[in-house]
C-alpha cells in the first residue's frame, strides 16, 4: 500500500470526524492532534511489525482511536459539562453579534468588490448576493454540527 | 442477567469517566518535561493494566478540556512521522487540583475498603 493511499485514508476518517464537530478553531486543532497520534501509532506499529501490510496496521490504529461518532460523542459530553448555563439573553446577543458581524464582512466585500471592478458589479447586487451565501453556508453548518 | 449486566457496564462506564480527567492528570504529572497525547494513550492503558484503557481519539476531547480549565498547559516539539505535536505538562493550579483531588480519591477508597470489610 502506497504512502499516498495511507494519506487518503487518513484524510477521509480526518473529514468524516471534522463534518460531526463544530466549525472552530478548536476543532481544527484537534483534529491535528488526531492527525499527529494516528502517524505517531502507525509509526510505532510499523516497527513492531514490519511484514504486517501498512493498510491492515492502518485500520488498527483507527481501531484503537474509536469511530468518528465515539470522538463527537465525547466532545459534546466535555462540552456540555463545561459550558455554563446561558439564559436567554446571552442567546439572543450571540446571535445578533454573529449576525451583525456576517452583514458587516458582506457590505465591506461588496464595496471592494464595487470599487476594484469599477462600479461594473454593482455595489447593492454584490451585497445582497453575499448576505445570501452567508446565510446559507451558516444554514449548511447548522444542519451540519446539529446535535453536537 | 441482562439487566444485571446492563447496570454493570453502565456503571463501570460512569466510574470510569470519572476517574479518567483524574488518571490524565495523574500520567502528566508523572512526567515533569511533558508528554504526548499518544503517550498519555498509551500509558493509560499500561499502567492500570487496560481498566482505563479508552478509544484512544476520545482523549483529545478531554485533554482539549483540562486545557480550558487552564490545568494544562502546552508546547509544540517536532514529530519524526510528520507535523509537529504538542507535549502537554500541568499547570501550577493543574498541580494543585491533582494534589488535592489525590487527597480526595485516597479518602474515598479507605472510606469504602473500610465499608466492604
Amino acid at each position: 500500500m502506497s504512502e499516498e493511499e495511507i494519506e487518503k485514508r487518513i484524510a477521509y476518517f480526518i473529514r468524516r470526524t471534522r463534518r460531526l464537530l463544530p466549525d472552530s478553531f478548536e476543532t481544527e486543532d484537534l483534529l491535528d492532534d488526531l492527525k499527529v497520534h494516528i502517524r505517531d501509532s502507525l509509526e510505532d506499529k510499523r516497527i513492531a511489525h514490519p511484514d504486517e501490510d501498512s493498510l491492515t496496521l492502518l485500520e488498527e490504529v483507527l481501531e484503537d482511536i474509536g469511530t468518528p461518532e465515539d470522538i463527537a460523542d465525547e466532545y459534546q459530553t466535555e462540552q456540555v459539562e463545561e459550558r455554563e448555563p446561558q439564559t436567554g439573553s446571552d442567546w439572543i446577543i450571540h446571535y445578533v453579534m454573529r449576525l451583525v458581524a456576517a452583514v458587516l464582512v458582506a457590505v465591506l466585500s461588496a464595496w471592494i468588490v464595487s470599487i476594484v471592478t469599477d462600479g461594473a458589479v454593482n455595489f447593492w447586487f454584490a451585497t445582497v448576493v453575499l448576505v445570501a451565501f452567508a446565510f446559507i453556508e451558516w444554514a449548511v453548518r447548522g444542519k451540519q454540527t446539529q446535535g453536537v | 442477567m441482562d439487566e444485571k449486566t446492563n447496570f454493570e457496564d453502565a456503571w463501570r462506564i460512569q466510574m470510569r469517566r470519572g476517574v479518567l480527567q483524574y488518571a490524565v492528570l495523574a500520567i502528566v504529572h508523572r512526567h515533569i518535561n511533558g508528554i504526548h497525547g499518544y503517550g498519555i494513550a498509551r500509558e493509560l492503558e499500561e499502567r492500570t493494566d487496560g481498566l482505563l484503557r479508552v478509544k484512544e481519539g476520545t482523549l483529545y476531547p478531554i485533554l482539549h478540556r483540562l486545557r480550558k480549565e487552564r490545568l494544562l498547559n502546552v508546547s509544540s516539539e517536532p514529530s519524526e512521522s510528520g507535523p509537529s505535536r504538542k507535549v502537554y505538562v500541568l499547570t501550577g493550579e493543574g498541580d494543585r487540583v491533582y494534589r488535592e483531588l489525590t487527597v480526595v480519591v485516597g479518602d474515598i477508597f479507605s472510606k469504602l475498603k473500610e465499608l466492604s470489610e
